[in-house]
């Protein structure tokens, strides 16, 4: 729990490095998320740029009454969903989200389920975030990884396997339910 | 009844290593036939194995290499120039809006001033030349939301507006706003316009008092809404910010955006002058200015000049910047241009130097600021340094 609330008190003190710190911390994550419903990768990083932006020229550190992870990830998440009703572009995922509030599941608990996995990733000790970071984001081979942190491939796949295992747990307990419905009726 | 037997043996969990074979998959790696069997095998144990998969891959496939070779540091300043450009871009728009407001203003407060004097014409007594020019004093024009354009001073009715949710009275040289309902949810403005050689003050719908300064406006709301409580600022006022942790107060300038809680400080501005400073004498206050911030600490000082665009913060004598509200100014080791271009905006002045060399003898001292600018001025030639022709308003300095 503890980045956002350094970064959140970083805020009080030097708002340039709590800035900073709180790209790095969730620069690529929010970019995953952002990227995960648009499915256009230059769009998405204009999305998030965006609300980094937002973030900063209206001070949102100041004020967050639901905490400083929740409100970014929301903020990229309604970013994102303008995004696609300004390009009309209704996709699988917009068209199953609405479908399951029509079908009156409980809208606010889908929504905290979408993000489930992002904020699980900032979960992950700092190594395994980057090695995951690495291979997702930037599509490096693990011989690429294990070459420029000067690991072995194995430390590579251990780590990985554990990110894995880790997110599924996360997985398991939050959206284990709702992926199902939304799954088996897509 | 399949999801309750499961849960005990945990369908997911089949072999110790089955997480670096789901990696492997993901990640692109070869799996060996092994892995392969294992992993087909877990696969089909459960269709949630199927479903956390599918999510997995999606997650891989949809975003693998979207950032590839991309330098995260690039990334961070284009997000910071994004932001120096809306920044900028805000606060041309607000000032661009707000700004014609106060030309208007100041075109009709030219033509009051220049009616008024036409209408009583027996008031005016022939005095000598010098003698025309007075010290500022206490009066204003108020614009209302409405375009109705209000003269103040000392002998105005005292209510000016009076609805359900609205009051302003105007009592002792200074304006008082009480928001009754301050759930209103039009928000209206209103603009407080002080000509040369004059003052007045004004007190905002929070409590938060504002005394300005001559040849300067303010641009507020009638009650505080929003999230922030906003105000615009062409000119010079010293303000006294009602605490109110939860709304901060913004001034806003052309070249600075000041941001309090509750605080006092004074803010000098005017457009034809090439500074803009905020001296801060108690509480903090957070400066913005070229998209950068600053945090002020109490006896500080932060300056930005646009002809060579410096941003500078220093420890100053607050007195210094504050005296005119109290009826006097102070000066230190000031210039004589600095101290004449305060002069000229009380005393409605025009400035010539005969020798440029003038402009930078140091005073110190302390000058009434309702005393006539003659004696005033003599104070300044007993010096020896320097020699003051007055004619009409326009004041021509010589080397003694």
């Amino acid at each position: 729990m503890g980045q956002a609330e350094t970064i959140l008190s970083l805020f009080k003190q030097n708002e340039e490095e709590a800035f900073k710190l709180l790209f790095d911390t969730y620069h690529d994550t929010l970019l995953l998320f952002a990227n995960q419903m648009i499915d256009d990768p230059e769009a998405a990083k204009d999305v998030v740029q965006n609300c980094f932006v937002d973030f900063w020229v209206h001070r949102r550190f100041a004020n967050l009454p639901n905490g400083l992870e929740q409100y970014i990830f929301q903020s990229v998440k309604h970013a994102t969903l303008n995004h696609l009703r300004g390009e009309k572009r209704r996709r699988k995922y917009y068209i199953a989200a609405e479908k399951n509030e029509r079908e009156n599941l409980n809208a606010s608990e889908i929504e905290w389920n979408d993000e489930v996995l992002y904020k699980a990733l900032n979960e992950l000790p700092e190594e395994r975030r980057k090695i995951f970071l690495m291979i997702c984001l930037e599509g490096m081979k693990y011989q690429e990884v294990a070459e420029k942190l000067h690991i072995s491939i194995n430390t590579v796949k251990k780590q990985m396997g554990r990110s894995f295992k880790f997110l599924r747990e996360k997985l398991q307990k939050n959206i284990f339910i709702t992926l199902f419905q939304l799954w088996t009726k897509c | 009844m399949e999801n309750q037997n499961n849960e005990h043996t945990d369908p997911w969990d089949m072999t110790e290593n089955i997480y670096e074979i789901l990696a492997n998959d993901l990640s692109g790696e070869p799996l060996s036939t092994e892995e392969a069997r294992l992993f087909e095998a877990w696969k089909q144990a459960h269709p949630a194995n199927q479903a956390i998969y599918r999510q997995f891959r999606s997650l891989m496939e949809r975003n693998s290499g979207i950032l590839r070779g991309t330098d995260r540091k690039i990334l961070f300043e284009r997000i910071q120039q994004k932001i120096k450009k809306q920044e900028t871009k805000r606060q041309k728009q607000k000032h661009l809006a707000w700004l014609s407001a106060a030309a208007s203003i100041l075109i009709i407060l030219g033509m009051f001033y220049y009616f008024s004097d036409n209408r009583h014409p027996e008031i005016k007594t022939p005095a000598p030349v010098a003698q025309q020019i007075k010290p500022g004093e206490s009066k204003a024009l108020l614009q209302l939301a409405t375009g109705e354009v209000i003269p103040l001073n000392a002998r105005q009715r005292e209510y000016i507006m009076v609805d359900s949710s609205l009051e302003i009275k105007n009592k002792a040289h200074t304006l008082i706003y009480d928001t009754k309902d301050p759930a209103t949810k039009d928000i209206t403005y209103n603009t407080l316009s002080v000509p040369l050689g004059a003052e007045y003050k004004v007190i905002l719908s929070d409590g938060t008092k504002v005394h300005l300064n001559s040849g300067s406006g303010l641009h507020y709301p009638t009650g505080f809404t929003g999230e922030n409580r906003e105000v615009c600022l062409i000119g010079e006022a010293y303000f006294e910010v009602a605490k109110d942790s939860l709304h901060p107060f913004i001034v806003k300038t052309g070249q600075m955006s000041i941001r309090v809680l509750g605080t006092s400080f004074n803010v000098k501005a005017y457009p034809a002058q090439e500074q803009t400073a905020a001296t801060l004498e108690e509480g903090k206050i957070q400066v913005t200015c070229q998209g950068k911030n600053y945090n002020i600490t109490p006896g500080s000082q932060i300056t930005y000049n646009t002809t060579d665009q410096k941003i500078e913060i220093k420890e100053v004598d607050t007195e210094l910047y504050t005296s005119w509200k109290s009826g006097y100014y102070k000066f230190e080791q000031m210039s004589l241009q600095e101290i004449m271009s305060t002069l000229a905006l009380w005393y409605d002045l025009n400035i010539f130097y005969q020798n440029p060399e003038t402009k930078n003898i140091l005073f110190t001292g302390r000058l009434k600021r309702y005393e006539n600018v003659e004696n005033l001025l003599k104070k300044f030639e007993q010096t020896n340094e320097v020699e003051f022709i007055i004619k009409e308003r326009s004041v021509t300095i010589k080397k003694k």
